[in-house]
């Protein structure tokens, strides 16, 4: 597996989108980065307003139409991903050895799964249903403390990349 | 000048960014890009939902998100200081620098009127703001509590409405002011890594 991986991130750096990404484009790493910057308080602050209302603040608010910023949030997630692995396609020696990458990785899953758990026990549903003021279940409020956790922790660990590891 | 340098001379700026620490200076990086995903992130959700996205969010209900972004505002004033004296001479001298504080001084303007004249005070206006007349102002428990109190509140947000002229337009305008000011703030501050004078600090 192991071998592969080193195999995998030899060949991407063979790319030429690898060589625009790593300095042959010179705006293409800064670009990529103010985009990243962007996509993380995009997505941060939508689902932030979402965690910290089932977290019983700013409790006038509706359960039902604060997931209409959802969408918002998964706009920042995908300019996130592309940047992201626009960053790795550039340089993917300085991902692969990093034990933050691994973290940042390990966070984003658990953020992945804590939302799946989200949409497949029915909480939408039932948070939907929250009237301005009614406290939300005890199920929501944990996935709610989950997903602000881990994506701290995605962000910590993001920015542990060049200190931890040995990342630009 | 001089102070700039003796300031990132000092013993606390020499360890701040060259002690290899973890503790040091990517701690302090890592609170100042939580600051900035607290303040901006939170700011861009409300701009949001002024633009329309969730009208049925009652308006008033989010100015509870204020105290949070400030959090996010001072800490970020907090840790912006002390990378600002970690590297005083460079950053003193570019121009990129200058760019980002002019935009977040401009951002940060359009965060105070929002709060004071768009948050604080909806009823008359956020009428016209696309909520359901049941779903705007204040939530349903803190209406009827006090009814001679709403009745003077409301009253005198008719009377600022009128005042100020602040209605729907200009509140859609703010949030778009806001968007694009956060948005070249952080792009100035992520291009200083490339553009104006270098020290080669992240």
């Amino acid at each position: 597996m192991w071998q592969e991986i080193l195999i995998f991130s030899k060949w991407l750096e063979t790319t030429h989108l690898s060589h625009l990404m790593a300095g042959g484009w010179k705006w293409g790493w800064p670009t990529c980065e103010t985009l990243h910057f962007i996509g993380l308080s995009l997505l941060l602050g939508c689902i932030g307003v979402v965690d910290l209302r089932m977290l019983g603040f700013a409790k006038g608010m509706p359960g039902g139409p604060i997931h209409k910023l959802v969408p918002w949030a998964i706009v920042g997630f995908l300019i996130n991903t592309v940047t992201g692995v626009l960053f790795f396609i550039g340089a993917p020696h300085q991902y692969v050895k990093n034990v933050a990458f691994l973290f940042k990785l390990l966070f984003l899953v658990i953020a992945g799964i804590n939302i799946l758990l989200f949409y497949s026990t029915g909480m939408l549903k039932r948070v939907s249903a929250i009237g301005p003021g009614e406290d939300a279940p005890m199920g929501a409020k944990v996935i709610s403390a989950v997903s602000i956790f881990s994506w701290i922790m995605v962000l910590y660990w993001g920015r542990m990349l060049p200190f931890v590891g040995n990342a630009f | 000048m001089e102070f700039f340098s003796w300031l990132e001379n000092t013993q606390f700026c020499t360890w701040l960014r060259g002690s290899g620490s973890i503790w040091a200076y990517p701690l302090v990086l890592t609170m100042h890009t939580m600051g900035m995903g607290i303040l901006v992130g939170f700011n861009w959700a409300l701009d949001l939902r002024l633009l329309g996205v969730g009208r049925q969010i009652p308006v008033r209900a989010m100015e509870r998100f204020f105290p949070v972004m400030w959090f996010g505002f001072w800490l970020n004033l907090v840790t912006g200081l002390l990378l600002l004296a970690a590297d005083a001479t460079t950053k003193m001298t570019s121009w990129v620098f200058g760019v980002k504080m002019v935009f977040i001084v401009l951002a940060m303007i359009v965060l105070v009127k929002l709060e004071k004249n768009v948050f604080r005070k909806p009823a008359t206006m956020l009428s016209s703001a696309g909520g359901r007349p049941g779903s705007i102002g204040a939530p349903p428990q803190a209406q009827g509590s006090t009814s001679t109190r709403t009745a003077t509140v409301a009253v005198l947000e008719q009377a600022l409405e009128v005042e100020t002229g602040t209605g729907l337009a200009n509140a859609k305008l703010l949030a778009i002011l806001s968007l694009a000011f956060w948005t070249l703030s952080i792009t100035a501050g992520r291009l200083m890594a490339y553009l104006g004078p270098q020290t080669g600090i992240k």
